[in-house]
């Protein structure tokens, strides 16, 4: 299902929660919503799925209008956080649920169940009770129960974010793999940068009830369109200069640059800084050990700048907190953004 | 820690006792005799109460019938519009909702005698009055309080986040209300009509005003043998509809049990 | 989207009809108290009978007999049942089998529960016999006549009976789930149970319990079976001379019993906003604890 959205506001308990939301995902495509919590993402996948009221603004699933149409009969399942099985219910019922709504043959149901029960990586327990499951077990459940009501889109509001790191990479391969199989068009909130840049085909960054910017996991990481956008995906370094006849100038040196003359901020991310152990004008004030990588904290003329290294970089250049050494940027790297014209 | 045990334990064994005695008083009564003073245990026992209420046994089931069957009627209605109550109440936001939540509870805070007397012109009006079906409202306005009390806190537990997943899982609104909301309800729906019953079938006032001695209950039969001092009498009547409540009760709560221990109903197979 | 709006009046609709009737009820008995009786033609408001309720000897003894025997009822009965639930969470007995006994004097009819006091505690009743027992008294005439007295003393223990269940059952599974959990962080952060349980679980509960108590008071103030199967012939209670006002052949009599109807009316209008405002509360503090995502 192709699904467009545009100018979308929604209330709750007479306060604007989306100020006027733009969005297209494209049929077939796995679209990861990202953006921090109280952001809005929930209110927007129950809106596209019919539970809240839309104020203005249109939802169209493949051109029609969804506005008015019952959650029932939108096609659009969501998995909630919470999960929300139903507990009076065997797993093998809450599967077959919208089967049963649909009065499919018993056997025709109890192959399906069955199928899908395989294809989450849980054969043989349809005649588990809810409460006897495990917490990975009824993410699993919840998720082969929304794919057996044959979703036009599915909409997965953060369904991990309870699990641990390595059942949470597993369901998240999980989801991809089945999205692929199914051919499905999947909606998948989440507040996990590292989660929406290796699952979806694009992200939509979503902040205040507005969606900040939409692109493939590429674009939003390397072409941020304001700070904003830009500091989503951790530190970034933000250096004020000039521009001036296709030169730009900043603290950190000269390079040449494809901008119009005036005052502009140019973010570099702090793997494309380079410390050159041996050089001067930077002092480390700060080590951060992080294991596989280590953040230096650089202060001098350009101010606090933040340096990624590899910790065998590290190593090999044997600083210490106190020590000078020099920096280089790697302008290639480099997102301008324009600055208001100061007098 | 044991010194609290048995001192607690001690206090339980107090309280059922209290409880429990006056009502184990009034058994040995339903066959007593002849209890002089100032013994502790009845000289004489007989079943002749027992055979004198029993002898009018077509009266005592037309009592048992009418006051079994109005209480009941009373406990069906006030789980019915108690659910519609406390759903509108807990799941929306509407003007108005406030003076919803204050009458609700108001008959709480309104002693029956101050309604009946006043509601009576009305209920002439009506042509409710000396009526059963007068009689069933009246209970049903006393009843109802405590079940939209019950159904509400079991309703805002629930939530309405089941029935949003029932709904986008392809289940209409009352397909979602049915399948989901009710089953785990059911426990407390039948808490609720095992409050309704009882606070109905306690009723005399109500049923001495407005059924105007026209509509017999359990307790409009009763007290006039308690004024006349019949304690065996009153006793025997007491003991038979005490039980038949009791036996009420105890099968509602063991189909709740039943029903929780199951995690509800099963409804594919 | 138009169903939507509607829906939760539907919802209310039979509710209301019901609320229609019981306030329609209610302001005809206010209506008659002032003296608006357009039957008999009286049709001029006056305050007559409200004056008289609060002057004539036997209504004013039956306004304060009633007032007094309903508040210290329902305080006895209030303190005993947070005191059973006090002992019973601190303990952690709430799930004790005999627990579920506190549902069976919820479900006797208050005349069962007079014929119960009269088997009890009249003067040749079990209690008597037991005082002769252990020589205490000799004649029957020598036990305290609780029943049938001016200070309702029947009367109350009766009604202690019957709400101190009441209230365990009203308030013990709230008071289990706050010292459950809040409670046991006052004990793990050094306070003694009972400390904790005064300081902590029982504030938390006392708008519930204080609900409780509202509910008792108002039923035994305008509540007909005790008083009139186990009270004195003087002072009466006030709903049993309102009734005898109110049944008179003589019609210009039933203002009298609006009148005495009227005085309970304002005392439970009262309760019934004090009622609303500590459900609210509790509404608030329930949403509160729960979080909104």
């Amino acid at each position: 299902m192709e699904l467009s959205i545009s100018d979308l506001r929604v209330c709750l308990q007479d306060r604007e929660i989306l100020h006027g939301v733009d969005l297209d995902v494209a049929d077939g495509e796995l679209l990861a919503l990202l953006g921090q919590s109280g952001c809005g993402k929930s209110t927007l996948i129950k809106s596209i799925a019919g539970l809240l009221d839309v104020r203005s603004g249109e939802i169209r699933a493949d051109g029609r209008s969804l506005l008015g149409v019952p959650p029932e009969r939108r096609g659009t399942v969501i998995v909630f956080q919470d999960l929300r099985l139903f507990p009076h219910m065997t797993v093998f019922d809450n599967i077959a649920f919208s089967m049963a709504l649909k009065k499919r043959p018993r056997v025709e149901t109890a192959q399906v169940v069955e199928r899908l029960l395989e294809d989450v990586q849980m054969p043989g327990y349809g005649r588990r009770r809810i409460r006897e499951l495990s917490g990975g077990q009824m993410q699993r459940v919840a998720l082969a129960r929304a794919l057996a009501a044959e979703p036009r889109l599915l909409l997965l509001d953060e369904p991990f974010s309870g699990l641990n790191e390595g059942l949470r990479d597993e369901m998240g391969r999980l989801v991809k793999k089945l999205h692929r199989e199914k051919g499905l068009t999947t909606v998948l909130i989440t507040h996990d940068r590292q989660e929406a840049l290796r699952l979806a085909d694009r992200v939509a960054l979503m902040q205040d009830g507005r969606i900040l910017q939409c692109g493939t996991p590429e674009e939003i990481f390397w072409r941020p369109v304001s700070r904003e956008a830009a500091a989503y995906f951790g530190r970034i370094n933000c250096l004020p200069g000039r521009a001036a006849g296709g030169t730009f100038s900043c603290a950190l040196g000269a390079w040449p640059c494809a901008l119009e003359d005036g005052p502009w901020t140019a973010a570099i991310r702090p793997f494309d800084m380079r410390a050159v152990p041996g050089g001067s004008g930077y002092t480390v004030t700060g080590i951060d050990f992080l294991g596989e990588t280590a953040e230096l904290t650089l202060t001098g003329p350009a101010g606090a700048i933040t340096c990624s290294v590899t910790a065998g970089a590290l190593a090999d250049m044997g600083l210490a907190v106190g020590g000078q050494t020099g920096l280089e940027a790697d302008p290639g790297r480099a997102v301008y953004f324009k600055e208001e014209a100061r007098t | 820690m044991r010194g609290k045990r048995t001192w607690s334990g001690a206090l339980l064994a107090a309280g059922a006792a209290v409880i429990l005695l006056p009502m184990l008083v009034m058994l040995v009564w339903v066959f007593t005799e002849r209890w002089a003073w100032p013994a502790l245990w009845p000289q004489t026992f007989s079943l002749r109460a027992v055979r004198e209420v029993l002898h009018r046994s077509g009266q005592l089931a037309a009592v048992l019938a009418s006051s079994v069957g109005i209480s009941l009627a009373v406990a069906a209605l006030s789980v019915l519009i108690g659910l519609m109550t406390a759903r509108a109440i807990v799941l929306y936001d509407f003007p108005g909702k406030g003076a919803a939540a204050f009458f609700t509870s108001l008959p709480l805070m309104v002693p029956v005698t101050v309604f009946a007397m006043g509601v009576q012109v009305t209920f002439i009006r009506l042509g409710l009055n000396n009526t059963v079906h007068g009689v069933i409202v009246a209970h049903l306005l006393y009843s109802l309080p405590y079940a939209v009390y019950l159904l509400t806190d079991g309703t805002r537990a629930l939530g309405v986040g089941l029935e949003e997943q029932a709904r986008v899982l392809g289940a209409s609104g009352l397909g979602a209300f049915r399948k989901v909301t009710l089953p785990l309800l059911t426990p407390v729906l039948l808490a609720a009509f095992s409050m309704a019953y009882i606070v109905s079938f306690s009723q005399y006032f109500l049923t001495l005003l407005l059924g105007g001695g026209q509509v017999k209950t359990f307790t409009m039969v009763m007290v006039p043998y308690l004024q006349g001092g019949e304690r065996n009498i009153a006793s025997v009547y007491s003991a038979i509809f005490l039980a038949v409540t009791f036996l009420l009760l105890v099968l509602f709560e063991k189909l709740s049990r039943r029903w929780m221990r199951h995690g509800g109903g099963n409804f594919y197979g | 989207m138009r169903a939507r709006k509607a829906a939760p009046y539907l919802l209310l609709l039979p509710h209301i009809l019901l609320t229609a009737l019981f306030v329609a009820g209610l302001a005809a008995g206010i209506g008659q108290s002032l003296g608006l009786m357009p039957a008999l033609g009286l049709t001029e408001p006056t305050l007559d009978y409200y004056r008289e309720a609060f002057t004539r000897p036997d209504m004013v003894r039956a306004v304060l007999y009633s007032l007094r025997t309903a508040a210290v009822s329902a305080l006895i009965a209030t303190a005993a049942g947070v005191g059973i639930c006090a002992v019973l969470v601190i303990s952690r007995r709430t799930h004790d089998r005999l627990v579920g006994l506190v549902r069976l004097p919820i479900a006797v009819p208050h005349v069962v529960v007079a014929l119960l006091t009269v088997l009890l505690c009249s003067q040749n009743g079990l209690l008597a016999r037991l005082a002769c027992l252990f020589g205490l008294i000799d004649e029957q005439s020598q036990f305290p006549a609780l029943l049938y007295d001016g200070w309702g003393v029947g009367v109350i223990l009766a009604y202690v009976w019957k709400e101190t269940p009441f209230i365990v059952y009203f308030v013990l599974s709230l008071m289990a789930n706050i010292d459950g959990s809040l409670g046991q962080t006052a004990v793990n952060l050094g306070a003694g149970p009972w400390r904790a349980f005064c300081r902590v679980t029982l504030p938390l509960c006392r708008d519930t319990v204080l609900s409780g108590f509202l509910i008792i008071f108002v039923f035994a103030l305008g509540a007909y079976e005790l008083p009139f199967l186990l009270g004195a012939t003087a002072p009466k209670a006030l709903p049993v001379l309102a009734y005898i006002e109110y049944v008179h052949p003589d019609m210009h009599h039933r203002p009298y019993a609006m009148a005495l109807n009227g005085v309970v009316i304002l005392i439970s209008v009262l309760s019934a906003l004090a009622y609303y405002a500590l459900m609210r509360r509790k509404a608030a503090a329930l949403r509160e604890r729960g979080g909104t995502r």
